[in-house]
């Protein structure tokens, strides 16, 4: 038996004994805390007119920027792009999107079809994210992660052919629960499980893997109940339903499609799982309603200088090509340290340091929309996840505008750090799009015929950040890096433990602002 | 208690004595294709061209596996520094590396493509040494850079961390 990784641990304790399991031994081994948030910060005292300026208008920036007006700062915020949002940002009809290298993708999906390049969901543990759309009136609907329907793949498994994650897991923990009630029923864990659980442990595995009398997990229609039926149950004539066969244990278990039952189960997965209604950006916009008027778009910083008696940011008018400054008391900063890092600054210490040796991890998302919802009128899947071991990874269709006649739009891969990044990185637009077409097809054989248009974001190419989020290879400096430096202060999702989730730069941010405020009054 | 049960019962699940009730058939994948109706919407040029593309049939290679120093650079670096090494200018840079006279020796590249700089992640858990003086020799001799090339294997292996770092292993969103 191989030895287990804490990770492959969590896998199979995830795909076996379920959500609830999964979280107390992740929560025993120290992840999965809730996140860090008791409801609207509250920064009490006057600052008597200081003038904070933010840098970045991304979740962070905005944060900043709206609850220190509130509190009586005077802010200004300045924004590389001609947009508020940063990362949060959806794609949809008529936009375009200038990667660096020149290529232009035009956005040519159907009126009211989006893509999210960067945050697509919103876990129900993520507080402060949530609190924020309650507040800023942003509507949420439910975003669908786990479809029983959708499908699970690998090259090599099962012919190549896709499997219904229902049959997966059905299956999977039908045949698990067999073998170990059987286990504790021959004696063979006596040491284990001690009589008085004996009897009721048995019988739950009944219950949890659908298992018979003799606790069996066999074609009946006790199963197909979990799993599907051959013949589904109808009305009048010939209504009767049938069994559907099992899948064979041994090929499941060495298929290794149980890998991807897991992820659903974390506690940043767990249903119900959230979307801003139209795109994620309306979180930005909602921002925007409460602080646009206080954000300068166009704005390249080039430079930021603090001493004694403030900070000094020079930046560029990339609309014109002027360059100005703006001065303030205090600065919060939340410029990507890619970008941060190339930035004349005199910041220090431990800050610095990481500033300057931070890396940005690549990503890679499509958006293909296909002349129909085949997916929904040929497969029956309505929104979702299928997984596959191809550099694409996953295809998530969309968790709104079910059963719609027209076009569709549908994540069509989703890559994360890893060789296939850097491989999608160095493409062109068009090549990329024909890989996802071609891995794609794999899973829906409809794609070609379907096809109709597609624009895909490789992170690092994204011009105003250079990577998708932040990584620490180890958190050496990180107390260092959170600290306030004198007058200016960083924050986002890079300054946090939720790295790229939107959470993480709300919370950090709440708790820059927190401290400088602390500052300001207390001295 | 909870803790050891749990653990209990993932040793027994992979404990795989042959007692599974059944071995049935795989039954089909349920993937239905039924008649779909076609679409009133005409084939768009990005669509017909992309179709043409498909002919290749080239198969996808999850990793790098190519020693040659260009199509390295063209399927890895390019995507940052670009296809001609001119580099790229947003927020922040890529640096350009052509006519670049850090190149002049490889050991410069050669640190930064095992350990990574800045914002640029290390490649060197994932290319081996070999392939690092490929990329080096490239980089010397192309994109307006004409240096004898130095880099070697050992140089490689001399400048990577004791400890190498899987850049791949931290959680997402």
């Amino acid at each position: 038996m191989t030895e287990f990784t804490r990770r492959n641990l969590l896998t199979m304790i995830g795909a076996t004994a379920g959500s609830t399991a999964m979280y107390h031994a992740m929560t025993s081994m120290g992840y999965a805390a809730p996140s860090d948030y008791s409801g609207p910060i509250k920064l009490d005292g006057d600052p008597q007119g200081a003038k904070v300026l933010v840098l970045g208008a991304g979740l962070a920036g905005l944060t900043a920027a709206y609850e220190m007006r509130a509190a009586g700062y005077e802010v200004e915020v300045l924004e590389f792009r001609e947009k508020v949002g940063g990362r949060c940002w959806t794609l949809r009809s008529g936009d375009s999107f200038t990667e660096l290298g020149g290529a232009t993708q035009n956005v040519d999906f159907a009126e009211g079809n989006y893509i999210n390049p960067g945050p697509w969901r919103l876990p129900h543990d993520h507080h402060a994210v949530l609190d924020y759309c309650k507040r800023l009136k942003v509507p949420l609907e439910p975003f669908i992660q786990l479809n029983y329907n959708s499908y699970l793949h690998k090259s090599d498994a099962f012919d190549g052919k896709p499997q219904r994650l229902r049959h997966i897991k059905s299956d999977y923990r039908g045949h698990v629960s067999e073998l170990l009630a059987k286990g504790i029923n021959q004696g063979d864990l006596d040491k284990l499980v001690s009589s008085d659980d004996r009897e009721v442990l048995i019988e739950s595995l009944r219950s949890f893997g659908a298992l018979n009398e003799q606790n069996e997990y066999v074609k009946s229609l006790e199963t197909s109940v979990y799993r599907g039926y051959g013949k589904q149950p109808g009305g009048g004539v010939g209504a009767e339903p049938e069994a559907s066969d099992l899948l064979d244990p041994q090929q499941i278990v060495q298929s290794r499609l149980w890998e991807y039952l897991a992820t659903h189960e974390t506690v940043d997965h767990q249903a119900p799982m959230f979307q801003p209604v139209g795109g994620m950006d309306g979180i930005a916009r909602g921002f925007e309603r409460e602080v646009g008027d206080l954000i300068t778009y166009n704005a390249k910083v080039v430079s930021l200088q603090q001493d004694e008696n403030g900070v000094t940011v020079t930046w560029e008018n990339t609309s014109d090509g002027g360059t100005q400054t703006s001065t303030a008391d205090y600065c919060v900063c939340t410029i990507p340290f890619s970008v941060l890092g190339q930035i004349d600054h005199n910041l220090s210490g431990g800050l610095a340091d990481t500033i300057s040796t931070m890396y940005y991890n690549g990503s890679t998302k499509w958006g293909l929309e296909f002349k129909r919802r085949f997916w929904e009128e040929d497969e029956n899947i309505y929104g979702g996840i299928s997984y596959t071991d191809q550099a694409i990874s996953q295809i998530s269709y969309p968790s709104t505008g079910y059963l719609s006649d027209g076009p569709g739009v549908l994540l069509g891969g989703y890559t994360w750090r890893g060789e296939n990044s850097y491989k999608f990185n160095a493409m062109q637009p068009d090549e990329r799009l024909e890989w996802a077409l071609r891995q794609g097809e794999k899973i829906h054989p409809q794609y070609r015929e379907e096809f109709k248009t597609g624009v895909s974001v490789a992170w690092h190419k994204v011009p105003w950040v250079l990577g998708c989020s932040g990584v620490w290879e180890n958190r050496e400096n990180y107390d260092e890096a959170v600290k306030i430096d004198n007058r200016v202060v960083c924050a986002g999702e890079h300054l946090s433990y939720l790295p790229a989730w939107q959470e993480g730069a709300i919370l950090s941010s709440l708790d820059a602002i927190s401290r400088l405020h602390d500052k300001v009054i207390n001295g | 208690m909870r803790q050891k049960f749990i653990t209990t019962l993932v040793l027994c699940a992979l404990s795989t004595q042959p007692v599974w009730a059944q071995t049935s058939d795989p039954s089909d994948t349920g993937q239905t294709t039924s008649s779909a109706e076609q679409s009133q919407t005409e084939a768009r040029p990005q669509e017909r061209d992309l179709t043409e593309m498909a002919d290749g049939g080239e198969e996808w290679v999850q990793e790098y596996t190519s020693s040659d120093g260009e199509e390295l650079y063209q399927s890895l670096c390019s995507g940052c520094h670009m296809t001609d090494g001119a580099g790229a200018v947003g927020a922040g840079a890529y640096p350009a590396l052509r006519d670049n006279p850090n190149l002049e020796y490889a050991g410069y590249a050669t640190y930064i493509i095992v350990n990574g700089q800045k914002a640029m992640p290390s490649l060197g858990h994932f290319l081996d040494d070999e392939q690092v003086v490929a990329i080096t020799d490239y980089l010397q001799t192309n994109l307006d850079n004409d240096y004898d090339p130095d880099g070697t294997v050992e140089a490689v292996a001399g400048i990577r961390p004791a400890e190498p770092v899987n850049q791949n292993t931290e959680e997402h969103e």
